[in-house]
């Protein structure tokens, strides 16, 4: 053949393979030897998995010290260990966009808190960037150089658990001025930095919901404004999304952890398109299919089982993830599968947090419009903030009729700031015990603002603290829920579309200038009762005291309804006879055994594990006063055949009593408690009561009551109810107790000839020492001023 | 050597025999604009509007033939039906309509038309064209027989763009922004239906409330609907934040020819990512597909429209009722193109012109110096032709670019343009926080505001570089780079004035000159004078209402105030005429209670002259 042809052909193939080597991944290569990756060498930490009980208390449970930092050429597989960890923990790593520092966050020795620190990629100048005695971690750099991250300083405990609960922070690159960006009382989790400048993170919740299902998405501006969900705040399954990360160039497609809530953070992984939805099916790409996630309207979404974590996105095509601490590259599209480096397994050393060194461009950066001569990191008593709410009407349903709303109350979840061991719950994962399996918090109405005609309100909210608001009508009863909350900043001030159905597609229509907007911002209108934690026994109970107990008092109430407050073991006679009679939560320690919660008196959401379909239900009207028979009866007056009332209430007594249901019907006012060992931290039972119980029921009252099971007045401890003050009054004293001598007649024969009974004296006078030592130490109801 | 004198020779003739330009502007940059495609041929026609000429491409080639040289700026321009002559807008205050032969590359003939014809159309018969004169608010007709107007055609405020309807029965002029009173309760710029039967017009179509910027109209192959590209803003709401197109919104509306009435209006915007400044718009060949031109983030917007009218169609025969809260969400709902509309990546920057010509999408990006040829079935290639070269943009030119693009905004929602279209205003009132909420404002044009410190309405930013700064910190939503910054001041402080309409032959008019002696008699020239026509401060003139009350406002400069209405600091003047005639009762803004209504009128002209 002719030189010159030999020639042509050679250069004609050579080309072809240059060209073919440009087309992206070539089918028969792995990915890793491509030549469109554009970086060679990854960031890796080595650590031991962390096995914690939830995916909430990684910072907390099964830390093992081991490992260290690492970078690992992949074309070579060499490992460079660039940080030794061997008696500490590393928890993750962040590469910042200069591709040459790496921010990660190490528990140094065992007995100390994860904190921040920077070092280079070739192991120089480790520094250490927070030294607050608290953990801070999941640290991520911001386009500013800033670092947003998460820490534990406010003290602030889960309350379905024991362990602490970070939430979002920033601070300079240095680790000065840290700053609050979350009023979260639960966790966040994971953030990291969207295409637009936005801090992308994950947060748990449960407003007025069952505690497992909601770890949804969220989006937070790097100056902590304009918080605003982004996916899965009401999808059931899975129950958690976390570890998540933009893909580039997608139109905001998200890669993520898939995971349950009582398991450690491996799961499926996800990819979330929000696009489609803010809560569907479709929105929800599950790439490793073999992992069942579940459904996203049923279930709790705890029962998903999977093996990755830490996955990172490299374009729009491939990512890393660590499965059980082996790292992998992938195609979205699973065509392509490769291990780059294997770990020693799950229940050993392992490869996590797996990034490519190379360097990014930073997103655009988004501007702060709070007023800057505030210094963010100094909180301050009685920061404020502003809502300017165009029209309440917008994303309510049209049965709900214009002009109905005339106030919003603006509502504050408080949090638990006692770490208090879990195995004294009650009332589902009550401890302390607030509601009977309502609410999880204690609610506080910072007040009240108005609604104009045409729905709009502008009005001042408390800053930098979790908050939501209640529509209410003129006669002061919630119109819809909204069982989220919300948070804002010092001086931000927010515009809002109104009780919005899906926030994230409603534009609001172009209407005459909002009535509100044209007067200044309200300051709310405190309650008449001021601003503090919502107390049954305080707001509530004195009113059954002034108008009801007459009728509805101890002995033969009408109806059957004893609306005393005489106080029980838990609460008090009529917050047990409206609330937990009748329901499942009869019984304090299960409480979601089988039957309805749907109460007689009063319509609350039950938040029991099990009941996490309720969260679907959005209708208005669902629940609180205007769906309940005590919401009827005090509004109506009470009225008699004749239709003539029986009571009259004020218009303020009566807003209490109708708030009391739409906060959930709290009972406790807050989470202190001068009983933290008891039983949900409230429980009061006489010391000797149980064994002189069952010695006396053994010998006086089994003869003829011979089913002996949990509902029954003779299984202690849970007998529904029992009365510490006028403890004469419980059953197990009136029933068997001679009718000429006082008792009620129900046992129909004579137990206690009299009340001299032996029995009977010994086992009423164990009340007498607890009643002694509730005058020294008393529980929280039982003070006046709580 | 000998080779070396003959070519310094024919480049020394080449640099004298290129016809100069006639434009102020540098005409160095090509700024490609209106293309018109002869199918027949495969030959294409790019008006390149900065340059003083136009690029014939040969489609069949992918490449450029040649320029045909222009003493003047091209705008829009049409082909005969006989292909053998092009048409030629020329965008000049004492505009004309050119017609070049194309053969020859010789301007055979000239009409003069009116202020700034830019949009042309010819019927489909070849009979008739039309030519929208901007700022003379007309649309002249021309018959192509005897070559003369036969009509000038008043429509209502600035015509942008038009398109006649296939079966050549209407023509559709898009008005750029609204010609209302800001304070009024409704404001849209409207689409003017001219039925060409009659040279009547048969209905000013406004859109949704709030529209403004419309650039684009197209009716669709069956001459059902009309489409038009535009801004849909929420100008009622204090400018708290920018997702989810709270400030602006881009839309394509929807009119219903028959009926002669607004339909709907479709969000082009992701839920979150705008699309911002829609533009030009094409049908594909089937007319199945409407492409969009989103001139403020380069892309191409496609939208299936046989999916769209089954959508639309539906949630309006589910409810018939008058009232249909689902239907009229339509225009508020971010999600409601899903499915139905694609957004396709344009190489150049600013795509503002979109032409199907056979299989072919054709689309000029104003800063870029290529024409982008897509092919129907493949959206992920495109070619390129070269039009020529251009300089390296200069600091105005990068200004001007920044000012356009969504880039400088959080999520693409909206450019600089969004609300200062031209660099001018589009009309509306805005409730901006500089001052508090709940206070709307009329927007102010850019044009010399540099020359004219303190800027805003209520001067409360010291000059108009820390407005162009707070700007792009509250309104676009990012932290300013201080170097976009500096190229966006000096692009405004380049623009030049537009001659008003009002002169005559570039003068004053004899009722302007008397109204000239006017503004001396009513002592405005205490306040409106200089050479921008404010004394830079601020003073009650007695128009502050409400929570203005007594408040100063800063003496807006004159220039170029015919095309900046509506009037006064919250646009209640609809008209010049009314500042005095309505809103000046007790003479403290000038002493014009004294002035007869002709000498108002005179007034007026003086002003609106300047």
């Amino acid at each position: 053949m002719k030189k010159s042809l030999r020639f042509v052909i050679t250069l004609l193939i050579l080309t072809s393979i240059a060209l073919l080597s440009m087309t992206g991944f070539d089918k028969d290569r792995p990915i890793e030897e491509s030549d469109s990756l554009d970086f060679s060498t990854l960031v890796l930490v080595e650590r031991h998995a962390i096995k914690s009980t939830h995916v909430y208390t990684y910072h907390e449970e099964d830390n093992k010290p081991g490992g260290g930092l690492y970078t690992y050429h992949i074309k070579s597989k060499s490992l460079k260990k660039i940080l030794d960890s061997k008696h500490g923990l590393i928890l993750d790593a962040n590469l910042h966009y200069d591709g040459h520092t790496i921010l990660f966050s190490w528990k140094k020795d065992m007995s100390g808190y994860f904190q921040l620190y920077t070092i280079d990629i070739n192991g120089d100048n480790l520094k250490q960037i927070s030294d607050h005695p608290s953990n801070n971690f999941n640290a991520c750099w911001l386009p500013n150089n800033q670092i947003t991250f998460l820490s534990d300083r406010k003290p602030a405990f889960a309350y379905c658990w024991s362990t602490t609960t970070p939430i979002l922070y920033k601070c300079n690159s240095d680790g000065s001025q840290q700053t609050r960006l979350s009023a979260n009382y639960l966790n966040d989790f994971t953030p990291a930095v969207m295409e637009d400048g936005r801090i992308l993170y994950s947060r748990w919740e449960y407003v007025d919901r069952p505690a497992i299902p909601i770890q949804s998405l969220w989006s937070i501006n790097p100056d902590g404004t304009k918080l605003a969900g982004v996916f899965g705040n009401r999808v059931l399954s899975p129950a958690t999304f976390m570890d998540a990360r933009p893909i580039p160039e997608s139109g905001g497609k998200i890669l993520c952890v898939l995971t349950s809530h009582n398991r450690h953070c491996h799961g499926a992984i996800g990819i979330i398109d929000p696009g489609i939805g803010s809560n569907t099916q479709e929105a929800i790409n599950n790439i490793t299919p073999e992992i069942n996630i579940g459904f996203v309207s049923k279930g709790d979404g705890n029962r998903i089982h999977g093996p990755y974590v830490n996955p990172y996105p490299l374009d729009n095509k491939s990512y890393l993830v660590s499965k059980d601490g082996d790292i992998q590259i992938r195609t979205y599209d699973n065509s392509q599968i490769s291990e780059l480096i294997k770990g020693m397994g799950i229940d050993s050393l392992g490869f996590y947090s797996p990034q490519p060194i190379r360097q990014r461009q930073k997103e655009r950066l988004v501007s702060s419009s709070l007023p800057e001569e505030q210094n963010l990191s100094d909180e301050q008593e009685g920061e404020w903030a502003e809502i300017q709410m165009m029209d309440v009407y917008n994303g309510l349903p049209k049965s709900i009729e214009r002009g109905s709303i005339k106030k919003l109350a603006i509502v504050q979840e408080i949090e638990k700031p006692l770490g208090i061991d879990p195995a004294l719950r009650a009332f589902g994962f009550q401890f302390p015990v607030v509601s009977a399996g309502a609410t999880y918090a204690p609610k506080k109405v910072w007040g009240f603002a108005t609604v104009e005609e045409d729905g709009s309100a502008r009005f001042k909210v408390p800053a930098r603290q979790p908050i939501y608001f209640l529509p209410l009508d003129k006669n002061g009863m919630a119109v819809q829920r909204m069982r989220t909350f919300t948070h804002l900043m010092p001086g931000e001030v927010q515009g809002c579309v109104g009780c919005h159905a899906d926030r994230n597609y409603v534009v609001q229509a172009n209407k005459k200038s909002p009535m509100a907007i044209s007067r200044e911002a309200e300051q709310l209108t405190e309650p008449e009762w001021g601003v503090t934690g919502f107390s049954y026994t305080q707001l509530v109970q004195p009113i059954f005291d002034k108008h009801c107990i007459k009728c509805h008092g101890r002995h033969d109430p009408a109806g059957g309804l004893e609306l005393t407050g005489d106080k029980t073991d838990f609460f008090n006679m009529s917050y047990e006879n409206l609330v937990r009679k009748g329901t499942p939560s009869v019984d304090f320690l299960n409480g979601n055994g089988p039957g309805s919660f749907d109460n007689k008196y009063t319509k609350w959401i039950p938040t029991y594990n099990g009941q996490e379909a309720n969260i679907l239900r959005i209708e208005p009207g669902e629940w609180g006063a205007k769906a309940s028979l005590l919401g009827q009866i005090v509004e109506s007056g009470h009225s008699n055949k004749e239709g003539r009332s029986r009571i009259t209430l004020s218009r303020d007594e009566k807003l209490k009593i109708f708030l009391w249901m739409d906060l959930n019907v709290p009972y406790y006012a807050g989470s202190n408690s001068n009983y933290q060992s008891n039983r949900g931290c409230r429980q009061q039972i006489p010391k000797d009561f149980i064994t002189i119980f069952e010695d006396v029921t053994a010998r006086r009252c089994v003869s003829c009551h011979k089913h002996n099971n949990n509902k029954s007045v003779f299984s202690y401890p849970n007998q529904f109810a029992l009365r510490v003050e006028n403890p004469e009054l419980n059953p197990i004293f009136l029933a068997p107790l001679n009718p000429e001598d006082g008792g009620s007649g129900k046992c129909e024969v004579i137990v206690f000839k009299d009340t001299m009974d032996q029995d009977y004296v010994r086992l009423l006078k164990t009340f007498d020492h607890l009643n002694k030592m509730l005058a020294i130490m008393p529980r929280m109801d039982m003070i006046s001023q709580q | 050597m000998k080779i070396l004198i003959q070519i310094s020779i024919v480049l020394l003739g080449l640099i004298t025999f290129i016809p100069q330009d006639q434009t102020k502007h540098r005409a160095t940059y090509l700024s490609p604009t209106h293309i018109s495609c002869d199918g027949n041929s495969g030959f294409v026609y790019i008006s390149l509007s900065t340059a003083g000429k136009i690029a014939e491409v040969d489609l069949n080639t992918n490449q450029l033939k040649r320029y045909i040289s222009l003493p003047f700026n091209p705008g829009g321009t049409a082909l005969s039906r006989d292909t053998k002559t092009l048409m030629v807008a020329d965008k000049s205050p004492s505009g004309h309509l050119h017609f070049i032969s194309l053969q020859s590359g010789d301007i055979n003939k000239r009409i003069s038309v009116g202020h700034t014809p830019d949009a042309i159309a010819i019927t489909p018969d070849g009979k008739q064209v039309f030519v929208a004169n901007r700022f003379s608010n007309t649309v002249s007709v021309i018959d192509l027989k005897t070559n003369k107007i036969i009509k000038n055609i008043s429509i209502d405020r600035d015509p942008i763009s038009i398109a006649i309807s296939p079966a050549g029965d209407y023509l559709a002029v898009a008005n750029h922004i609204p010609n209302a009173a800001s304070t009024d309760d409704f404001v849209s710029a409207k689409i003017s239906l001219i039925e060409l039967s009659s040279l009547k017009v048969v209905a000013h179509i406004p859109l949704a409330n709030g529209s403004q910027s419309i650039r684009g109209v197209i009716f669709s192959k069956d001459g059902k609907y009309l489409y038009a590209s535009h801004i849909l803003s929420r100008n009622t709401l204090p400018t708290t934040q920018i997702e989810h197109g709270w400030i602006n919104s881009n839309a394509m509306s929807i009119i219903r020819v028959e009926d002669k009435r607004y339909h709907t209006s479709v969000l082009l915007d992701n839920f979150n990512r705008g699309a911002a400044n829609p533009a030009g718009m094409s049908l594909s060949e089937d007319g199945r597909e409407l492409f969009v031109a989103l001139s403020g983030v380069n892309e191409l917007g496609i939208i299936d429209l046989p999916k769209l009218h089954e959508k639309i169609d539906q949630i309006k025969t589910s409810n018939p009722g008058d009232s249909n809260p689902e239907f009229e969400d339509i225009s508020s709902d971010l999600r409601f193109l899903n499915g139905i509309r694609k957004r396709i990546p344009i190489a150049g920057k600013s795509p503002r012109f979109v032409t199907v010509c056979g299989d072919k999408i054709l689309v000029s990006s104003y800063f870029s110096s290529d024409l982008e040829i897509l092919s129907n079935s493949d959206f992920g290639n495109s070619e390129n032709i070269s039009l020529g070269e251009e300089p390296e943009m200069s600091r105005e030119r990068r200004g001007e670019l920044l000012f356009c693009q969504a880039d400088l905004c959080f999520q693409d929602w909206q450019s600089c343009l969004s609300c200062h279209p031209d660099a001018r205003s589009d009309g509306l009132n805005w409730d901006l926080l500089n001052d508090g909420a709940g206070n709307p404002k009329n927007n102010k044009s850019m044009l010399l505001a540099h020359y004219t410190p303190p800027a805003m309405i209520t001067g409360i930013r010291k000059n108009a570089e820390t407005a162009v700064r707070a700007g792009m910190k509250y309104i676009l939503f990012t932290e300013p780079v201080e170097s976009d910054a500096r190229d966006i001041d000096a692009y405004l402080k380049a623009l030049e004035a537009v001659p008003s309409p009002y002169l005559k032959n570039g003068r004053l008019s004899r009722n302007a000159k008397r109204g000239k002696a006017l503004f001396k008699k009513a002592d405005c020239l205490r306040c409106h004078t200089g050479r921008y026509h404010t004394n830079g401060k601020k003073y009650n003139v007695g128009t502050g209402i409400n929570q203005h009350k007594n408040n100063e406002f800063d003496v807006p400069g004159l220039t170029e105030v015919w095309r900046t209405a509506p009037y006064l600091y919250d646009g209640r003047a609809k008209t010049m005429n009314e500042v005095f005639s309505k809103f000046n009762s007790e003479d403290r803004h000038g002493i014009t209670s004294t002035l007869s209504d002709k000498q108002i009128e005179m007034l007026v002209e003086y002003v609106l002259s300047l």
